[in-house]
């Protein structure tokens, strides 16, 4: 009856609680950390050591062999006024076999809510406005139909979803059309994102290595540049808006090494049709792994890979948040290659997501070395 | 003094923190998820489909919802020796942060880092005491009892239950692994929601109209109806305690008076070298206040021991007859601290105020003679007659005109104890009166044999206050004893009715499960039994309170065993009074009819004729109240309806247990064989049970649950020993001169021992037979109003002789007792030593 309901629940939450407050990795603290997702024992997981073929719509799905996978939207958009918002959505798919005997041995399990993975999204909107960004999570099994990603290839179609959140990518007009529709609480965001260039395979061939091992690597593509248009609700206000997205799609058993603590990650959106993307592997001495990399997309989609000696980031600004954690939140890129500098500054200082997972993960607008405005970007901080 | 006022204070203080302890418990536990969940949806006997919390979450965007899976079931221990049963819950450990309460983030856990493997088939969390009794460590394999299904459990994680006392019969798992042991794939026990108050209209009436078969029940009210179940519990409990307190007052107050009157003399002696009134009203005062200052801490001490026996007693009850509920810890407010300093130094003072005025008052020469109180006492005597008679009158009268508050009835019965206790001192000397001609006349009794009783009377102000205490405390006993014997044979009366059959069939695989029904027919269909009776019970939603649904088949031979009390099946409804059983339940069969238990009756105000609404799968529908049957049965109510209207009505078709009636040339045994052997195809664990195994394992939970009211008796007539035995040290201290001159009148130690004894006896008599009527009437009172008021139940009236023989028997054995000390001592005091002081 009613009675015991109520204590159970108290100490099932607290259950919870240890388990996000505790975990090998005490900066990013959680019992879903960083260091146990991307990096740790892959035993039982098909691991990413080398190129592989993609297929589209099948690789917009799932790849449940996988440890860890992610759909990663971020954007800037605007809206009447002036108003400006930056966005961040995440699907994360992260599996959870546990070592565990059968519950009926040599049975097959029926009950619908069996599962050995789950899915946490996160949901952020960082309003110029107001100077404050509001992030919101959620968890939930992929089964039972709680969360999950599934491919209908009649209608060539995938939708991602958790509860009621949802990212649907379908072919429209030969063109690939993202639908991303998100409600909790006062923040909202309903987008057609059209990608107007194709897909991008990062790495070699979409195999991104990340450590020595070359199997410490994920199969990463990127849709780098996305028209967004739809609407937006931020502490309770409804926008029309439209602006520039990007997706990024990876899926991994492990992605880290021992000795990478973090990283530093850069989707740039430049207003001549150029997109860049890098990230920076720190290793715990402070030294930038070689791991590293850098990527340059033309106007016309076709990637060139930057050698990350041609890379300079130099930090102007660290903003420390409550937590106590400091951010690099501001800087200069500095392409040795062409000699171009892109000052990047933040919409917002405060864009840390203090969820089950602490990051920042902010909109940020780019300038030259003139400080004339020449694009916009999402900046990417773990590990601090 | 000081033992009697600790004993006063002790029992009212334990029964005072028992009850608070068990309250606080249960709303500690309700708190800490019910200040969250405002709703539940449940769906009746099989549950709700699953598919309704994904389209909740995924459609509906109700996000404030958490999918449980609750039944039961049995761990084997690794030696293989021991089984511990205990509820499961499947639990969705990503829904419940929605239900997360700010100040409940304590909690026992152990091994941290794993509970992720919560969400795993197969993990399950037990309390650290079950895995210890079941010999298990985490990381351990956990067997279950049930043979017949190849389930395999890991313990991954303990639950520290010295923090979390449920936790020892609960067992936690993740969703699927419960659905896969309950057997319940596809289904949810309920699912529990949070709706905003701004909300709940607008929310409520969406879920009725996306998921009509679903129930949507408020949490707060199934909470309050629990809580009121239980409210009458306590309520009795308490009045328990209060008439303890009254005991234990006529004992403060008892002592006080004689503690001070003793010393009369002395104080005397004080005004007449000069000792100012003020000033011996105050000393008088204040020494009462330093004894009852340490016999109240003895008091609180004492009862703090005594409240963790009680504790036990009553969270068993409770487990008992109502729900789980674990309270290990004493628990108290600083109010109750202080009512219970306040009972105990309050009583003190009061009884000391009156002599110490007095004292106070007198001239010196009154003062020191003792006589003088006696006669003032005696005075009194009338008048507290007269008081003792309003008092009386008042209590019938409030009884007669309180609809059905339950406190009207115990203040009522409180005002003619009292009032009955202040008869006492003129009955005493209207006793004395009679039995003093009748002793007059008789030849051999001579100056002594009236000596006795007129020393009782002579001395009033205290043996009445001892007699009162021992009148009150002995016909307590009685009353509550008449009123258990009264119960326990209605509730014995009422299983044989109830229990027609000879054996009884059903699963306990899971809670919820059903019999197969392939197994149903084939035990139909066996020649050893000539009636079978299938029924299914659910619990359901109606708009009263909180009922179990009965629906019951009889084929054959087989009984129905409902007994209907001509009283509560009078009707309005001319075509339902004086209906046979057999006309009863053919009506019961074609229409919408239903037969309820008498405390749901009780509890809603309805009487046979009306009818009420009951949310069924084809929608909310009206059905007549055709008969009230007797149900003993704490908690819920229970509406029986036929199968056929069952059917009607609900789509459910499984039977959850037979009952079976042996045919006439079979013995049990025979048929039991049989049964077995068909019972033992089946997988499931299927529990065969006699009449009267059921029987015998009833009754035992009624006398459990009378366990504690046996032991607040006994404490109530302890507490009354005490108030006798200080009566008559006082007395015999103050008579020693009085003694001595007896025995230097020449009268042997024996014969002044002897008679002291037969004082003491006459004493205990007197109070036993005084006590046999008030016994009587509260125990008329406890059957007829409070039992009724509290629990819905009514009883027939039973007087056992033995009760009757027991209580004088009491306070004869209790008087002697506390006499024979005293008369011991005085018996042996030296006439010279005492009469010298004089």
């Amino acid at each position: 009856m009613k009675i015991i309901t109520d204590q159970w629940r108290a100490v099932l939450i607290a259950l919870l609680l240890t388990a996000c407050s505790e975990g090998p990795d005490p900066k990013n603290g959680s019992g879903v950390s960083l260091h146990t997702e991307l990096g740790g024992d892959a035993t039982g997981y098909e691991r990413a050591c080398g190129p592989r073929a993609f297929s589209f719509p099948q690789d917009h799905g799932a790849h449940p062999t996988f440890r860890n996978e992610w759909w990663y939207v971020t954007g800037n958009l605007e809206g009447a006024a002036e108003s400006r918002f930056g966005f961040h959505a995440t699907f994360f798919r992260i599996a959870n076999k546990q070592t565990l005997s059968a519950v009926a041995a040599g049975n097959a399990i029926t009950s619908q809510w069996a599962s050995d993975e789950f899915y946490m999204a996160h949901f952020a909107i960082a309003d110029a406005a107001s100077q404050k960004v509001k992030a919101h999570e959620r968890f939930a099994r992929s089964a039972a139909g709680l969360a999950g990603a599934e491919i209908n290839t009649g209608q060539n179609k995938v939708r991602v979803w958790l509860d009621d959140w949802q990212l649907i990518a379908k072919e429209h007009d030969d063109r690939l059309q993202w639908q991303l529709q998100i409600s909790d609480g006062a923040e909202a965001i309903d987008l057609t994102l059209v990608a107007s260039k194709p897909a991008v395979l990062q790495g070699k061939e979409g195999y991104s290595q990340k450590s020595a091992d070359p199997c410490n690597s994920s199969f990463y593509y990127s849709s780098s540049r996305l028209q967004a248009n739809g609407e937006i609700q931020s502490a309770g206000v409804t926008h029309n808006v439209t602006g520039t997205a990007w997706l990024d799609r990876e899926w991994s058993s492990s992605a880290l090494a021992d000795n990478q603590v973090g990283w530093d990650w850069f989707a740039l959106q430049l207003d001549d049709g150029r997109d860049i993307m890098l990230y920076q592997l720190r290793n715990a001495d402070g030294s930038i792994d070689p791991f590293s990399y850098a990527v340059e997309i033309d106007q016309n989609g076709n990637k060139t890979v930057l050698p990350n000696a041609a890379i300079d980031i130099e930090v102007d600004q660290w903003w420390q948040s409550e937590s106590g954690a400091r951010y690099p939140v501001s800087g200069e890129i500095r392409r040795s290659d062409t000699n171009e500098v892109i000052r990047y500054q933040p919409l917002i200082n405060d864009q840390e997501l203090d969820l089950t997972v602490r990051y920042w993960e902010g909109a940020i607008v780019l300038r030259d070395a003139q400080d004339q405005a020449i694009g916009r970007g999402y900046l990417e901080l773990t590990g601090y | 003094m000081l033992i009697g006022m600790a004993l006063g204070v002790a029992v009212v203080f334990a029964v005072d923190i028992t009850n608070e302890s068990a309250k606080r418990g249960f709303s500690l536990s309700l708190d800490a998820v019910t200040g969250q969940s405002t709703h539940q949806m449940s769906g009746g006997a099989g549950g709700l489909d699953e598919k309704i919390y994904t389209r909740l979450r995924t459609e509906l965007g109700i996000r404030q919802s958490a999918p449980v899976v609750d039944g039961s079931v049995s761990l084997l221990s690794t030696d293989g020796q021991s089984v511990e049963t205990v509820r499961l819950l499947g639990v969705d450990l990503f829904a419940e942060p929605m239900f997360r309460d700010q100040s409940s983030n304590t909690s026992g856990t152990q091994g941290a880092r794993s509970s992720l493997a919560l969400l795993g088939t197969g993990a399950i969390i037990l309390g650290d005491s079950t895995a210890a009794r079941l010999g298990i460590a985490i990381g351990d394999q956990v067997l279950l009892a049930d043979t017949g299904t190849l389930h395999q459990l890991q313990l991954i994680n303990t639950i520290d239950t010295s923090q979390q006392a449920a936790f020892d019969t609960i067992a936690m798992a993740d969703i699927s692994t419960a659905q896969e042991l309950l057997s319940l794939q596809g289904r949810l026990s309920r699912i529990d929601l949070i709706i905003p108050d701004d909300q709940t209209e607008a929310t409520v009436r969406l879920l009725k109209s996306e998921f009509p078969r679903v129930q949507v029940i408020g949490a707060e009210r199934s909470n309050n109806a629990l809580q009121q179940m239980t409210q009458a519990f306590h309520t009795n409990l308490l009045a328990m305690s209060l008439l303890a307190l009254l005991v234990g007052a006529f004992l403060i107050y008892n002592t006080v008076t004689l503690s001070v009157l003793q010393r009369r003399p002395l104080f005397g002696q004080l005004r007449v070298s000069g000792v100012q009134r003020s000033e011996l009203f105050r000393a008088i005062l204040f020494e009462t206040l330093v004894f009852a200052t340490i016999g109240t801490i003895a008091g609180l001490l004492l009862g703090l021991l005594l409240g963790n026996m009680l504790l036990t007693l009553v969270t068993r009850t409770i487990n008992d007859l109502y729900f789980a509920l674990d309270v290990r810890q004493l628990d108290f407010s600083l109010f109750t601290l202080l009512k219970s300093i306040g009972i105990g130094l309050g009583a003190a003072l009061l009884a000391a105020l009156p002599p110490a005025i007095e004292a106070a008052q007198s001239p010196p020469v009154t003062v020191i003679q003792r006589s003088s109180v006696e006669r003032r006492a005696t005075g009194m005597v009338p008048l507290l007659a007269l008081l003792g008679v309003v008092l009386s009158a008042l209590g019938w009268f409030i009884l007669w005109a309180s609809q059905d508050s339950l406190w009207a009835a115990f203040t009522a019965l409180f005002s003619i104890v009292i009032g009955f206790s202040l008869l006492i001192p003129v009955v005493l000397v209207l006793l004395a009166t009679v039995f003093g001609r009748l002793l007059g006349r008789m030849p051999v009794s001579g100056a002594l044999g009236q000596y006795p009783l007129r020393s009782i009377t002579a001395s009033l102000s205290r043996t009445s206050v001892a007699i009162a205490a021992l009148v009150v405390a002995v016909s307590a006993t009685a009353g509550v004893g008449i009123m258990i014997s009264s119960f326990r044979l209605s509730v014995s009366d009422w299983l044989g009715n109830t229990l027609q059959s000879d054996f009884y069939v059903r699963n306990v695989s899971s809670p919820g499960k059903a019999l197969p029904l392939e197994l149903v027919e084939k035990i139909s269909g066996m020649d050893s039994f000539s009636g079978v009776r299938r029924a299914r019970s659910a619990d359901i939603d109606t708009s009263l309170t909180p009922a179990r649904l009965l629906a019951i088949q009889n084929s054959g031979q087989s009984n129905p065993g409902y007994t209907f009390k001509t009283a509560a099946n009078q009707s309005n409804h001319n075509d339902l009074n004086g209906l046979t059983a057999e006309q009863r339940w053919r009506r019961l069969q074609q229409t919408d009819s239903v037969l309820i238990s008498e405390p749901f009756a009780n509890r809603n105000g309805l009487l046979v004729g009306d009818a009420f609404d009951i949310a069924s799968d084809t929608g909310t529908r009206k059905f007549q109240v055709i008969g009230v049957f007797t149900d003993y049965n704490a908690g819920k109510g229970f509406i029986v309806v036929s199968m056929q209207t069952y059917h009607r009505h609900w789509s459910d078709r499984k039977i959850a247990n037979v009952g079976l009636t042996l045919a006439d040339n079979v013995t049990a045994e025979q048929a039991l064989r049989e049964l077995r052997s068909i019972t033992g195809e089946y997988p499931d664990r299927l529990l065969i049970r006699s009449d009267g195994e059921i029987r015998q394992m009833s009754l035992d939970i009624f006398d459990r649950t009378f366990a504690i009211t046996h032991i607040l008796r006994l404490l109530t007539v302890g507490v009354a020993f005490v108030g006798i035995l200080s009566a008559l040290m006082a007395l015999s201290l103050e008579r020693r001169a009085e003694f001595a001159v007896l025995r230097a009148l020449g009268i042997t130690p024996r014969e002044l021992r002897n008679l002291l004894f037969l004082q003491t006896g006459l004493m205990g008599i007197i109070a036993g037979l005084l006590a046999l009527p008030l016994g009587l009437m509260m125990s008329g009172i406890l059957v007829a109003v409070i039992n009724v008021r509290s629990f819905g139940w009514t009883m027939d009236f039973y007087v056992p002789p033995v009760v009757l023989l027991e209580s004088v028997a009491l306070a004869v054995i209790a008087a002697l007792l506390a006499g024979y000390y005293p008369a011991r001592r005085l018996a042996q005091l030296s006439p010279a030593e005492a009469l010298r002081h004089e």
